[in-house]
């Protein structure tokens, strides 16, 4: 999988727009979305809503977690625990990235927002690396890790799996050397 | 109004006393900090310092030596002005509280924490001690004959002792108790008069007033805005003023004689005073101390010289005198710093000379405000110790008008502003320093494109609609109150005009409705432009606009309309119709308004409902049905989950039920940046007890009702609309009666439940009432409400018949009455055949309708009876006779009138299928028209019967007479004589019971070729009317024929198309099966 297809998995979260434009339900395959009317505040699939906002038809209204206060303490609370912890939201990452590349006008303190979100990123990815390496020093068979997102098992998901391979691989021709050695 | 040297600090935070020397020209202080100050005039920046202890509590002055108590329980004397330490005069086991000097300063008194009071001889320093009290003492009071001495202690009482043998002579409990003076509210100090005739104790809110000797109260007295507790009392040295200090930082003149307040002053950080003290020269000077170690001094105190020469004869006498030499003084008084003090002085004026200027307005209301802390009762007793002859203004505060302002604005004072946010757009305003400009966006950008021009004219008023943008400027200076358009929505090049005001006229309010203007102005004018700029009619209101809203050609103008009760306004609203017919339907109605409350917005749902939002949260709107009334259907604080939260209407729609806001946090309007979100909030009736299931549903049926009126209004303004909608908006009423009537029912109320049924509007539901309650077994109800649906049946039919009757004797007319209404031609279709129907019949029908009427009961019950006897006997009582139900009305009478054979039941059968019959023929291609529009109405006759035939073919036979036979008469028909011979032991009734059981046992291919059949039959029936008649002749004879020819017609008829109709309602059915089908759930 790549980045690519997890973002189209991120683009049928729900967000928020304020549409400049009235219009009648629309029906799509994944539900109805709708009536459109101008002001009022509706939630589309974050797909349409980056669409929309291309044509200069809507204002994205900002997730209620892309707050700075918030996201602050969520970054507090990753830095302080141990564990991963949950995020606001699965798609975190892919929401901020559409939403900071499309509608930076609507998102308040957008730089901020863009920096903390990379923060966060960056203290789960450190987090996940040192987990994994604890994890293949220590020989375990298997592992469990919490509240991971999916673009971030993403990122370590081909590597990893192929190394493990390849280590399990190198080990059992070792086990098989040892054995070797041993008849 | 006394001029007030600003505060200076004295001393440390605690308590402070303050004196003049003898001389009046030095001011001496002592306090917390263990000094004593001594100052050359207020403004003395080098005052002489001596340290006298760690603490000082008191001090006084005489013949050039200072007495001060301080925290080693001494009072020792000290030399003016040196400081230097003249001798002890006497110690105490505790903190000495207070002290005076008798007028020689022979004699010292001094009282103290350990509940003693001792008399010392200065010269001697020998002393006295008078005790009695059980608490630490407040304050003495030497009386100036030096004959008594009077104290207030902490244990509340106040005594008077004699001075020569220091017996106390008197005691009265007046005060609160404490334990110790830095815990009393009260300092009490006592105050003799001049003469030492009275004692004054300042007792709450009131001075006490006691005569010497008999030591009986004489009277009180105090100011009406006295709100807290008096402390302090201090007589200027003339003996004709009284200060005195409350707790809460006024200090308060009194005209001894007169006892009237004839001045005050509001210490400036509303601190206590703790020491007041005249200055001895009699210039009306006074130095006060407050609990902050603070030195104040007062000036120019009017004390009333004028009046020493009146001897006033009692209290009420001199009243008068009393109002030529205060509107003599005042202005006197004032002369100094007249325009800082104004608002204070007509605060002290107003309550006594009932001024009517209107600068006295915002006095007047701080006064009001006072009174309103009073304790009621002591102003009661004030009262009827002194009766004031004038007419206080109190009783009656004046409202303070709401100013006119524009609905979704947020107010001018801000430097960025919504003029307007309403549902087409935005209009902001940004008025600061280096930016003057007005903002102009449309929800809908395809209205047209945002735009931005520069606010030179100052507009500070504007609305938005989809064709125009309105903007308008008060009166400034010489430029007259302007009004310009941009009447974007024109085609030609010249978008803009604009117009002024007549001189002096200021444009208060202006709202655009579609395709006129209207400008509210301060001289009570509305005047209408058309939206090109001429000008249109001008009428008159009866009050100051508050602001105004239009919709289409409706124009609600909101408007004082006189005096409300206390704190209320008064308001008044007309709505009237600018365009096309021209009228008005308010005409100056009063406008409800929650208590003490203002307008906060007005408008029009996007349906043209006049609505309004005041204050306290509450949303109303007009109620077209109910006499056009008010009727509240938000309240908005309910929502908003802070105390200070409010939320701010941007529009309202009724369909679907939205009331779009923006939450305020902590405000009344939101600010522009960052942009508010908008929300939508549902309506909700106060309805009581909504907590309960039936109050719920009780809500949701009202709400749906109140919020459907809409369409008859537009039916009424000659508006086109879709039926569909209407029948949409309509379904939640349905729902919630059906609920509402479930939940009777189960619970078994059954009167109640009746009522809900005639809250019914149409037959299918009332059949569906019908079934769930006899489902439930209330047989009773099952009965009561099947009469009704007959009722109800016949109603209907009545005025129809009427209607039309009327219709044909003027042809024309009728075309040009229904094309009006788009989407109800088949009804129109429906009811002119069946118009022709009854025509047709008329004869038999006008001939039998007298005996119909009296008999008209007698059908319906009889087969009622016949119904309900049936389940007791029959074995599977639940769902048979569930079933049964609804049609026995109209079908039992098959069996009966065979039974009977009266003509009454003949033309009830002839009526009833009449016109079911006809709602078929009509409401089929009717419905299949509205298929194909892919729209869900369905007129519930048809659905009615469609119903039966899917679960119940075996009832639904006896529903349909002669004319439309169904499957099951068919079948019946084609096999009677094989039934009769099979159980000749039943009659006819027995037998179609036995017959419908026997038919529901057939197999389905069988059953459906039956349907079909009776499908044939009926559509060949369409085309002969008579044909009905020669039918049922032929029934007994020519059955086998008739039902090959019916054989044949089946061919005809296309089953696909069949299948095409029944489909949508055999879902509708299942659906409103389920849901009775849930409520019984419910129930277990």
């Amino acid at each position: 999988m790549d980045p690519a297809e997890v973002e189209f998995l991120a683009e049928k979260e729900l967000i928020t727009v304020v549409p400049k434009f009235s219009f009648d339900r629309i029906y799509l395959i994944g539900g109805d979305i709708g009536p459109f009317s101008a002001g009022l505040p509706i939630d589309v699939p974050l797909w349409l809503a980056v669409n929309l906002k291309q044509r200069q038809k809507c204002r994205i209204r900002p997730p209620e977690w892309m707050d700075r206060e918030k996201l602050q303490g969520k970054k507090q609370e990753e830095m302080d625990s141990k564990f991963f912890i949950e995020m606001p939201n699965q798609h975190y990452m892919e929401i901020t990235q559409l939403l900071l590349k499309y509608a930076p006008d609507d998102i308040p303190h957008a730089d901020e927002m863009r920096t903390l979100i990379k923060d966060l990123w960056d203290l789960r990815m450190a987090k996940l690396r040192s987990s994994i390496d604890t994890f293949v020093r220590s020989d375990a068979t298997h592992a469990k890790l919490n509240h991971l997102t999916l673009m971030e098992l993403n990122t370590v998901r081909l590597f990893l799996t192929n190394s493990l391979d390849q280590l399990y691989v190198l080990r059992s021709n070792l086990s098989g050397k040892v054995q070797a050695t041993q008849e | 109004m006394p001029i007030a040297k600003s505060m200076r600090y004295a001393h440390s935070d605690g308590h402070t006393d303050v004196c003049f020397d003898s001389s009046g020209r030095y001011i001496l202080t002592c306090g917390c900090d263990g000094d004593v100050r001594i100052w050359k005039g207020i403004d003395d920046d080098n005052a002489i310092s001596h340290r006298v202890g760690d603490k000082a509590y008191a001090i006084a002055f005489k013949n050039d030596r200072f007495f001060v108590a301080t925290d080693t329980n001494n009072v020792q004397a000290y030399t003016f002005p040196d400081g230097a330490p003249d001798g002890i005069l006497t110690r105490f086991t505790a903190m000495i509280s207070h002290m005076v000097l008798n007028s020689a300063g022979t004699k010292l008194v001094a009282g103290s924490g350990d509940f003693s009071v001792k008399i010392v001889e200065v010269s001697s320093c020998s002393h006295k001690v008078c005790s009695g009290h059980e608490a630490p003492i407040l304050s003495l009071a030497l009386d100036p004959k030096e004959e008594f001495l009077a104290s207030s202690s902490c244990d509340g009482s106040v005594r008077i002792w004699s001075m020569s043998d220091q017996k106390q002579i008197h005691s009265w409990s007046l005060l609160p108790k404490s334990n110790d003076v830095s815990l009393s509210k009260t300092l009490c100090r006592l105050c003799w008069d001049s003469t030492g005739q009275h004692l004054f104790i300042p007792v709450d809110k009131e001075i006490h007033i006691y005569e010497r000797s008999t030591w009986k109260k004489v009277e009180s007295f105090t100011e009406e805005s006295v709100s807290e507790m008096i402390s302090v009392l201090a007589l200027s040295p003339d003996g004709l003023c009284l200060a005195a200090a409350s707790y809460n930082g006024w200090i308060y003149f009194f005209d001894v004689k007169s006892r009237k307040c004839v001045d005050r002053f509001k210490h400036e950080q509303g601190l206590q005073s703790t020491a007041m003290a005249w200055n001895p020269k009699g210039n009306k000077e006074l130095a006060y101390c407050d609990k902050e170690g603070q030195l104040g001094l007062l000036e120019d105190i009017s004390t009333r010289k004028n009046s020493q020469s009146k001897v006033p004869q009692g209290v009420f006498e001199d009243e008068d005198d009393d109002f030529l030499i205060e509107a003599s003084n005042a202005p006197a008084t004032e002369d100094g710093d007249k325009s800082d003090n104004e608002e204070n002085a007509s605060l002290s004026r107003s309550p006594k000379t009932n001024d009517d200027d209107n600068d006295s307005l915002a006095g007047q209301k701080k006064l009001d405000s006072e009174v309103d802390d009073d304790d009621a009762a002591s102003s009661v007793s004030e009262r009827l110790v002194l009766p004031k002859p004038e007419i206080k203004n109190d009783w009656f505060p004046q409202t303070l008008l709401q100013r006119a302002f524009q609905p979704g604005s947020t107010p001018e004072h801000l430097t960025s502003r919504f003029m307007v946010w309403n549902s087409v757009g935005i209009i902001q305003q940004y008025n600061s320093d280096e930016e003057n400009s007005i903002n102009i966006e449309f929800h809908d950008t395809t209205v047209h494109h945002a735009m931005h021009i520069s606010n030179i004219m100052n507009y500070s008023m504007a609305d938005l609609s989809m064709e125009a943008v309105l903007l308008a400027s008060e009166c400034d200076g010489d430029n007259p109150s302007k009004l310009m358009c941009m009447h974007f929505g024109s085609w030609d090049s010249n978008k803009e005009w604009t117009v002024s005001m007549p001189d002096e006229e200021e444009i208060q309010a202006i709202t655009l409705g579609e395709g006129w203007v209207a400008v509210a102005t301060d001289k009570r004018n509305v005047r209408l432009f058309t939206i090109s700029g001429i000008q249109r009619d001008i009428l008159s209101i009866s009050g100051p606009v508050v602001c105004m809203a239009a919709h289409g050609n409706q124009l609600v103008v909101i408007y004082h309309s006189g005096m409300g009760l206390p704190g209320d306004q008064c308001l008044a609203v007309s709505l009237l119709y600018v365009d096309g017919k021209q009228r008005s339907v308010l005409k100056g109605e009063p406008l409800p308004i929650s208590s003490k409350a203002k307008i906060s917005w007005a408008g029009f749902s996007s349906e043209g409902t006049p609505i309004y939002m005041d204050t306290a949260g509450i949303v109303r709107m007009l109620n077209r049905k109910f006499g056009l009334t008010w009727i509240q259907v938000a309240n908005t604080r309910s929502y908003a989950k802070g105390k200070l939260d409010y939320y701010f209407i941007v529009g309202v729609n009724e369909n679907p039920q939205q009331l779009r806001c923006i939450l305020c946090k902590g405000a009344r309007y939101p600010a522009t940046l960052p942009h508010p979100a908008v929300t939508v909030l549902p309506f909700q009736l106060p309805l009581c007890e909504l907590n309960t299931e039936k109050s719920q549903y009780e809500e949701a049926l009202w709400r749906g009702k109140i919020f459907s009126n809409h369409f008859d209004h537009w039916t009424n303004q000659g508006f086109e609309y879709d039926e569909t909608i209407k029948s949409e908006a309509h379904k939640p009423v349905q729902e919630a009666l059906m609920k509402l009537f479930a939940l009777s029912a189960r619970s078994d109320r059954e009167f109640r439940a009746l009522e809900v049924c005639d809250m019914m509007s149409d037959q299918h539901t009332l059949q569906l009432a019908i079934k769930y309650a006899s489902r439930l077994r209330h047989m009773q109800l099952a009965q009561r409400i099947s009469e009704l649906a007959v009722r109800k049946a016949e109603e209907e039919m009545e005025p129809e018949v009427e209607e039309l009757e009327e219709l044909e004797i003027q042809p024309p007319q009728r075309s040009k009455a229904w094309n009006k209404r788009i989407g109800d031609e088949e009804s129109v279709d429906q009811k002119l055949e069946e118009g022709e129907e009854v025509e047709e019949r008329g004869d038999v029908d006008m001939q039998e309708e007298e005996e119909d009427v009296e008999n008209k009961p007698a059908g319906p019950m009889l087969s009622v009876k016949v119904k309900n006897q049936n389940p007791l006997s029959s074995k599977p009582p639940s769902s048979f006779l569930g079933r049964s139900n609804p049609f026995k009305i109209a079908t039992g009478n098959p069996g009966v009138t065979s039974v009977k054979g009266t003509q009454v039941f003949d033309s009830m059968t002839k009526k009833k299928p009449e016109k079911t019959a006809v709602s078929i023929l009509g409401g089929l291609p009717g419905k299949e028209s509205k298929q194909t529009k892919g729209q869900k109405k369905v007129s519930s006759q048809p659905k009615l019967f469609e119903t039966k035939k899917k679960d119940l073919e075996n009832q639904t036979v006896q529903q349909k007479d002669k004319r439309t036979l169904s499957a099951f008469d068919l079948w019946l028909e084609a096999n009677v004589d094989h039934l009769k011979s099979d159980k000749p032991e039943l009659d006819e009734e027995e037998l179609t019971k036995y017959a419908a059981e026997l038919f529901r046992t057939l197999d389905k291919e069988e059953r459906q070729e039956w349907l079909k059949k009776a499908r044939a039959a009926k559509s060949e029936q369409n085309e002969p009317p008579e044909g009905n008649e020669n039918k049922r002749k032929l029934k007994d004879t020519e059955i086998v024929d008739a039902d090959e020819k019916e054989t044949k017609k089946l061919h005809l008829v296309s089953p696909s198309a069949e299948a095409h109709n029944k489909k949508p309602l055999l879902q509708n059915t299942k659906s409103t099966n389920a849901k009775l089908a849930n409520f019984r759930f419910f129930k277990e």
